[in-house]
């Protein structure tokens, strides 16, 4: 993602979440949300098998 | 009587059984502790002076009355500011939360300490809805730790760890979804267990990251922790992640030392993210354990990684709506990263909740060739208040977020771990972690008890400078 794509992401997934960002608060936001996506880019690289479920915590 | 406050809670709850003292004694001492010394260190948000009163009281007339003593009974202790006190609003290290109503019960583990006869004190100072590792509170004022004032006491159970270290209670409970018990229990230098994930319930403490919130207890001893941890457990079906099966009490393991536990050191990852200093304090463990061996826990970059992504994720969601409606009463230093984190998109956490299982797999691959594993507990000593950053080998890297690098692996798939309090001359305090496989607390504390025998952990009341 550029830094331009990751701009308008963060416009268009906080309008679709009817979440109000502050101009004095979006450096903030792309700084962080930068961040959590070269942290998650690392994660999304691994590759996984179908089998490789996640383990919830679920007991009617 | 001088220097009630330095008793271990043991040792306070047989004085109070043997009659040399009263718990009101010990409650008034506690109390004169906390008066003399939290306005340098500002670990307690609220003192429950009339609960502690009452509650020492009442231990004190069933002395009188011949009745047997439940196992801490008299001792002070006080709770991370997420726990419900009944007629106490439950802040979570916030602002919006001070619009809540006071709690109308305890929640599970007061209730728990209340059984077991500790007298509850106050509540204590934390990280705001405990997203962060360095108790560095707006709201508050920072908690500061008592073994240098001008540094962090650690997070988010920060306030837990400084009123331990500097004996303003011998017990506290805290919280540890990637780190918050044991990295203030690394930086002021006390004991802290983390149990495994489903072991203590957490109903009644205001939640973060359900995917690994933890709950546990803070202590000046190994036995003490052993004991409190003992008092906490119980199967209680209001926290619906809660899993453990039975009630395992461990203080009675302690005596066994550490015959036949095979020990090793956590390398690569735990040791290129850890200073020096750290790596010291783990050597140190490790030469009086007689471990050498070391052993890879596989991907454990990733594995941090992952816990990040799921905590940035449930994190933000649980606040999604004050962070529509009052953004600026969350606190200014963590308010972007809320915001940030709540535009992450699904795939990126199902994709970290489905590497969660694979790193479990591979991690109970090691367990079956060791039983405890060592690691430093923070990356560094604490780092001054406001600071925006410290050197990890030569790199600089972002503080408040990277306090947690050598815990945060380990919490994500639910491990137990006591940090222990490894003292060297002239330094700041850093912990190790003593990291146990799933279900296996006591031998976790058995290597605590065992090192604080032989004087490698120690813990003794430090008077804030």
């Amino acid at each position: 993602m550029t830094k331009e794509e990751m701009s308008s992401y963060i416009v268009a997934t906080a309008a679709a979440l009817e979440l109000p960002i502050a101009p004095e608060h979006m450096p903030g936001v792309l700084v962080n949300f930068e961040r959590l996506a070269g942290i998650a880019a690392q994660v999304n690289a691994f590759k996984l098998a179908p089998e490789d479920e996640p383990a919830p915590v679920w007991r009617p | 009587m001088s220097g009630l406050h330095e008793l271990t809670a043991l040792a306070a709850a047989a004085k109070i059984r043997a009659g040399e003292v009263t718990a009101v004694a010990v409650a008034g001492a506690a109390l004169a502790r906390i008066a003399a010394v939290d306005g340098k260190v500002n670990a307690f948000t609220e003192v429950t002076r009339a609960r502690a009163l009452a509650e020492a009281a009442a231990i004190d007339a069933a002395r009188a009355a011949g009745q047997t003593l439940p196992p801490l009974a008299g001792v002070p202790y006080a709770v991370k500011n997420l726990f419900d006190v009944q007629g106490l609003t439950t802040l979570a290290g916030s602002k919006i939360n001070r619009d809540l109503p006071p709690a109308a019960s305890d929640c599970t583990l007061v209730a728990q300490m209340k059984a077991a006869g500790a007298v509850l004190v106050g509540a204590l100072n934390m990280d705001e809805y405990a997203f962060g590792f360095t108790t560095e509170n707006t709201h508050y004022g920072p908690c500061r730790n008592p073994h240098d004032l001008s540094r962090i006491a650690g997070g988010s159970s920060g306030g837990s760890g400084a009123a331990v270290a500097a004996g303003m209670v011998p017990l506290t409970l805290g919280t540890d979804t990637n780190g918050s018990i044991r990295v203030p229990s690394s930086l002021c230098g006390i004991f802290g267990i983390k149990p495994t994930y489903g072991r203590l319930s957490r109903k009644g403490s205001y939640p973060f990251t359900g995917s690994f919130d933890h709950v546990g207890p803070f202590a000046r001893s190994a036995g003490d922790l052993a004991e409190v941890y003992d008092a906490l457990q119980c199967i209680d079906r209001g926290d619906p992640a809660q899993s453990a099966s039975s009630v395992e009490p461990t203080a009675a393991t302690l005596a066994r030392g550490i015959d036949g536990l095979r020990i090793a050191l956590a390398g690569d990852y735990f040791e290129s993210n850890a200073t020096p200093a750290a790596l010291k304090a783990r050597d140190i463990v490790a030469q009086a354990v007689g471990a050498s061996r070391k052993v890879t826990l596989p991907q454990a970059q990733l594995a941090r990684g992952a816990a990040f992504v799921i905590t940035a994720v449930e994190g933000s969601q649980l606040h999604l709506p004050d962070l529509r409606s009052r953004p600026n009463d969350f606190e200014p230093l963590i308010r972007d990263r809320f915001i940030a984190n709540a535009l992450a998109p699904a795939a990126w956490y199902m994709q970290a909740q489905r590497f969660r299982k694979w790193f479990y797999d591979q991690v109970m691959r090691v367990f079956d060739e060791v039983d405890i594993i060592l690691a430093p507990a923070t990356p560094s000593h604490a780092t001054p208040i406001g600071a925006e950053s410290f050197d990890l080998n030569g790199v600089q890297v972002p503080s408040r977020p990277s306090m947690g690098l050598l815990t945060q692996p380990l919490s994500f798939i639910g491990l137990p771990i006591v940090a222990v309090p490894v003292p060297q001359a002239g330094q700041l305090p850093i912990g190790v972690q003593v990291i146990a496989r799933p279900w296996h607390e006591a031998d976790a504390l058995r290597v605590a008890a065992w090192l604080e025998a032989r004087g490698v952990a120690q813990s003794p009341v430090v008077n804030p400078v």
